[in-house]
């Protein structure tokens, strides 16, 4: 199925950063764009990016972009030929897709049946396995314990017990050796039945300390599929993602071929056709394992960009039009090393919680091989409406280091005044010892979380920290300015 | 006259020391001498004790953003004529802003008042204010008399609504 297809106008069903990014693409391509919007962004700059704009409406303002039916009846309406879904919202919702195929309307990513495929955890999972590829050891409860316990053994510990309905961590149960094993399985089958009402568990080998590493790929429907890379996105903080790069500090030319290669496999085995993320379980000792596909363009999409010098967004925007992609595995190298920062609206130092309050001042920092990608405007109000994610730092250099004297030199160039964000952070991050040698894995925040408090404010600081908001306060200084030129000089003066 | 920023949960007092040829705040108990210059576009440039600070400023009402060495910060300014009735609004129970005397008690208990009515004048800082009533009704309770000392958060006056 390679039909050549028409596509004039594009729908961005999505809003901030990514919506941005994507009417970038479209506009470049000299195509028409729609935007979606809902009234609490109605004043954002980025709506003027777009030829048309749709409002939508709904019980909260997510549940506005989550309406399928409205979303699709707007395409229907306005002679829109194509959807581009961004990340989150529907971007992974099969319905969706089915809704606008219905529709005749294109979708801008995979087929919906290659979607719920992947989308399953456990599905994605055996699939994978069945194909040969590689997956963490594990074994499936059928009810006989003694048998269950027998099998557990063989895959050695540590090993983790989780409940096959489960997920986000509940009902997860890290074991460390045989003792009170058979203990230990009884209780795990009566929580996963008292959580998810379904009493079946599996074991599976624990990785201590992983790197979490994802490879980007890409499918057209002429049956080509390349990969462009890895990415390391081990930084993370409650399961989110702060600091990306590639290429991984982690990986040597041999074994980056070898989960590159994994990851084109597992893509061709379902006939991938869009852009899409393998991630894998990167253990200590080298072994990688499957973990998930995300079948969309995801947050971190940039770094691949800066080194592979592809527009991916592109790619899937010509892949929905039946054409081949632009690229061939030979042509895909990497140049570089590039890093992206998550600026967020949040309080590092309160447990990451998140922050409000109005945008006074923004300066993104500019120069060469620094990227900003932000729909954030001096005057927007930051609320709780939406995710906290505000913008992305993304920089560009010849290699590791280079790359992030530069994420920090742009840091310290980028003001945003008037909202807490994790700014200061992530350059504590960047600065830190362990991650300039590289030893990233997903504990790093956990482990290192005393070492990336701030340090403490010295007294000469709060003095001219103090001295210049006293200097910089219009009510201060006409105070000081209607001060009486004979009382100038205020040893005696008081009011 | 001084002037109170709030750094943190910390108070810092500020007060011009001179103006004639040199400026000199005194901070908390030190006297700076200070140069100080600053643009349209925020930027600003201090000099203290021989040392330059550059720093990023942005204002919203009484909030100072600063970004300062690469580190974010907010201060919040207090204008000590503008605290009390700030703090009174819409509020039963008026609270003190910061410590300070009471010099003169203006109402009795049981007396009716409408919003604005002076209820007591205090001194802050070597300044003299009138606590309002924020709202109408009846004095309930005064927690102070003329001449006694109160801390911050302090109950002055409560008033009843009903």
């Amino acid at each position: 199925m390679s039909a050549k297809r028409q596509i004039n106008k594009i729908l961005v069903a999505n809003r901030g950063e990514i919506a941005v990014r994507i009417l970038r693409s479209i506009k470049e391509m000299g195509l028409k764009s729609a935007l979606l919007f809902h009234r609490v962004e109605a004043d954002s700059p980025s709506l003027k990016m777009a030829d048309e704009i749709y409002e939508v409406t709904g019980d909260t303002p997510v549940a506005a972009f989550l309406d399928i039916e409205n979303i699709v009846k707007i395409c229907r309406e306005n002679d829109i030929d194509a959807v581009h879904p961004g990340y989150g919202f529907l971007a992974e919702n099969a319905k969706f897709v089915e809704a606008l195929d219905e529709a005749g309307i294109q979708f801008i990513g995979p087929r919906p049946e290659v979607m719920t495929l992947m989308g399953d955890k456990i599905g994605s999972r055996n699939f994978v396995q069945e194909r040969g590829f590689p997956v963490a050891p594990s074994v499936l409860d059928t009810g006989d314990a003694e048998q269950f316990i027998a099998r557990i053994m063989e895959i050695g510990f540590p090993l983790v017990i989780k409940a096959s309905a489960g997920g986000g961590g509940k009902g997860m149960q890290i074991v460390r050796d045989a003792n009170g094993l058979s203990d230990v399985v009884a209780t795990a089958k009566v929580e996963a039945q008292r959580y998810f009402g379904d009493p079946r568990i599996y074991a599976e080998r624990y990785i201590e300390n992983p790197r979490h590493i994802e490879v980007q790929v890409l499918g057209d429907q002429h049956g080509n599929c390349v990969h462009l890379w890895e990415r390391e996105c081990s930084i993370q903080r409650r399961f989110q993602k702060v600091i990306e790069e590639t290429p991984s500090p982690a990986l040597n030319q041999e074994q980056r071929q070898s989960i590159c290669d994994v990851a084109v496999g597992i893509a061709q085995s379902v006939n991938y056709t869009s852009a899409g993320t393998i991630e894998f379980i990167y253990a200590p000792d080298g072994e990688f394992y499957f973990l998930e596909m995300n079948t969309r363009i995801q947050v971190e999409h940039p770094i691949t960009e800066m080194v592979t010098g592809v527009d991916l967004v592109a790619e899937q925007i010509r892949v929905a039009m039946g054409e081949k992609l632009s690229v061939a595995q030979d042509d895909i190298v990497q140049r570089g090393h590039a890093i992206e920062c998550r600026i967020c609206a949040e309080i590092p130092d309160d447990d990451f919680a998140p922050s409000a309050g109005k945008v006074l001042m923004l300066r993104p920092p500019v120069g060469d091989g620094v990227r900003f990608d932000s729909a954030c405007y001096e005057g927007q109000k930051v609320g709780t409406a939406f995710d906290s994610m505000i913008a992305k730092l993304v920089v560009h250099a010849e290699d590791r280091d280079a790359a992030i004297a530069k994420c920090l030199v742009a840091l310290d160039e980028f003001v945003l005044l008037g909202v807490e964000t994790n700014a200061d952070y992530v350059a504590r991050i960047l600065r830190h010892q362990a991650f300039g040698e590289g030893k990233t894995d997903t504990g790093f925040i956990r482990h290192h979380a005393d070492d990336l408090l701030p340090l403490a404010v010295s007294e000469e600081l709060k003095t001219a920290l103090v001295a210049t908001a006293a200097l910089s306060d219009r009510q201060f200084v006409a105070m000081m300015d209607a001060i009486p030129s004979p009382y100038r000089l205020m040893k005696e003066w008081r009011n | 006259m001084r002037y109170t920023f709030k750094l943190a949960d910390e108070m810092v007092e500020v007060a011009p020391r001179s103006l004639a040829n040199e400026l000199v705040l005194a901070i908390g108990d030190r006297d700076c001498k200070l140069v100080f210059d600053h643009d349209r576009s925020g930027a600003c440039q201090l000099s203290l004790d021989g040392r330059n600070y550059q720093s990023w400023v942005a204002r919203d009402g009484d909030d100072i953003f600063l970004k300062i060495e690469g580190r974010y910060f907010k201060v919040t300014a207090f204008d000590p004529r503008s605290l009390v009735t700030a703090a009174a609004e819409g509020e039963g129970s008026i609270r003190a802003p910061m410590p300070g005397v009471v010099v003169e008690v203006l109402v009795a208990e049981g007396d009716e008042v409408v919003a604005g009515d002076k209820l007591m004048t205090i001194e802050s800082m070597k300044l003299q204010s009138t606590v309002k009533a924020a709202r109408d009704g009846v004095v309930k309770r005064i927690s102070v008399t003329a001449g006694s000392e109160f801390n911050k958060d302090d109950v002055l006056v409560e008033i009843d609504g009903e």
